[in-house]
């Protein structure tokens, strides 16, 4: 294709085959039925590949192959947006108190990132695409981190592959960010390799997603026991007052050091 | 280099350092789950040494020894009760985790939580830790609180009856839930 060197066909074709690999896993293993989001995010960069390879087939550079890969680019946000959901999900769900507490916090966490990282950059009208393709991979990247660190706080073990489902969209979006923010300082001098970057940084992911994938068997639907909601309600708030007690408690040894020293 | 440029960077830097560090603890054993509830791992309590620790801070004691002992034997000995002090608090704090673990294992299950307890919660042992390390700075600086640590025992102790408590009850719940469980053979229900 004209415009197009080498690494990066090269690159683009083992995308290719490695998304082909992740579907037919999936859909061999029946995984889909687990992961119907992630399934559906995966068939759309496929079908995306597809559809770029008719539109670069005109010239890389036309108004027309940029158009449709912005739209393409936009669709394929929104589904991993989705797709991440649905890991959270995975991790997190089954525990139903702490779950609906901790999804308030990450949309809350997200809308934020997003806004931030639109608002904040000086406005430029040809970064608008950039900067709010960087507001949502912030989003996505601090939704991954803030969720490992509540499974960390409450002491939830997500499984091996989940995490390594998260894993991958975290290191896609995380490289995303850092692509752009360079983009718009070396923009002249950065956009092939920049092209050559972000797609290599997906296929690392491609290839964490495709190992998770394999060695993921037919999860068995698993059970969470819950404790009845009247236990919380009598435990929480004593042991809140407790804990309250006992730092006013620190604070007069604070207060019987201060006055020793 | 503009403000944009560098904030997305240490964005980006906290990002990384945050998640590496979150992957690469020392994860618990095993996802939570009711086997959590159990005495033995809360069992393991140091107020049972209250009394001995008690009685070994206490200001008269010390007094007493001033009495008896010439200066240098008696400074010594404050010296090895200080120490005592200091891995007492460090053995309290350890009480204090574990019966922030047991809150949390309880949050974790139940079906209801209240955001405002769970955010309090997470101030209180910010707070409790924040004290604590100042806490520890100050003894090894030389002060000797002795009373005060006695009457922070006092509180551990008075939690850690309120939460045996609780264990037995949940333990109880627990051995039940078990037996429904296995009646009704983990069908993907959430028995609550």
């Amino acid at each position: 294709m004209a415009g197009l060197d080498k690494a990066v066909e090269f690159i683009w074709a083992m995308s290719i085959i490695a998304e082909l690999a992740l579907l037919t896993f999936l859909a061999i293993r029946k995984n889909f039925r687990i992961f119907p989001t992630f399934s559906v995010y995966v068939c759309l960069d496929l079908s995306e590949s597809l559809v770029l390879f008719i539109a670069y087939l005109k010239g890389y550079s036309s108004l027309a192959s940029w158009r449709t890969a912005s739209l393409t680019q936009g669709v394929l946000l929104i589904a991993r947006s989705l797709a991440i959901v649905e890991v959270c999900k995975h991790v997190l769900s089954r525990f139903r108190g702490i779950w609906a507490l901790i999804w308030r916090v990450l949309l809350a966490s997200a809308g934020v990132a997003i806004l931030s990282s639109i608002l904040a950059p000086k406005h430029r009208w040809q970064f608008v695409l950039p900067n709010a393709e960087r507001g949502l991979d912030v989003a996505m990247a601090t939704t991954i981190v803030l969720l490992f660190l509540f499974a960390k706080y409450y002491q939830v073990v997500p499984d091996a592959q989940v995490r390594s489902l998260a894993v991958g969209f975290w290191l896609y979006s995380c490289f995303s960010i850092l692509d752009n923010t360079l983009l718009q300082h070396l923009m002249y001098h950065y956009v092939a390799l920049w092209s050559h970057l972000n797609m290599l940084a997906f296929l690392v992911s491609l290839l964490i997603w495709l190992d998770a994938v394999y060695n993921l068997q037919t999860v068995p639907n698993k059970t969470t026991v819950l404790l009845s909601s009247e236990v919380y309600s009598a435990i929480s708030p004593a042991v809140n007052l407790d804990l309250h007690l006992l730092n006013q408690n620190l604070t007069q040894v604070w207060n019987a050091t201060a006055d020793k020293t | 280099m503009t403000f944009d440029f560098i904030s997305f960077f240490i964005l980006g830097a906290l990002l990384i350092f945050v998640f590496v560090w979150v992957l690469h603890q020392p994860a618990p054993r095993k996802s939570v789950s009711k086997d959590d509830v159990s005495l033995e791992e809360s069992g393991s309590t140091h107020i049972t040494y209250l009394p001995q620790i008690r009685q070994a801070l206490a200001p008269t004691d010390l007094a007493y020894l001033y009495e008896r002992m010439p200066g240098p034997l008696a400074q010594k000995v404050q010296k090895q009760r200080r120490k005592i002090a200091l891995s007492y608090i460090s053995a309290l704090r350890n009480d204090f985790r574990s019966l922030l673990h047991l809150s949390r294992v309880i949050a974790t299950l139940s079906p209801e939580i209240a955001a405002a307890h769970e955010f309090e919660r997470f101030r209180l042992s910010l707070e409790f830790s924040w004290r604590y390390l100042m806490i520890r700075i100050r003894l090894r600086c030389g002060a000797t609180p002795f009373a005060a640590v006695g009457s922070l025992s006092d509180m551990m102790s008075g939690l850690h009856v309120r939460m045996e408590t609780a264990i037995r009850e949940l333990a109880k719940r627990s051995v039940l839930a078990s037996e429904l469980r296995s009646s009704l053979d983990g069908g993907g229900l959430d028995i609550t």
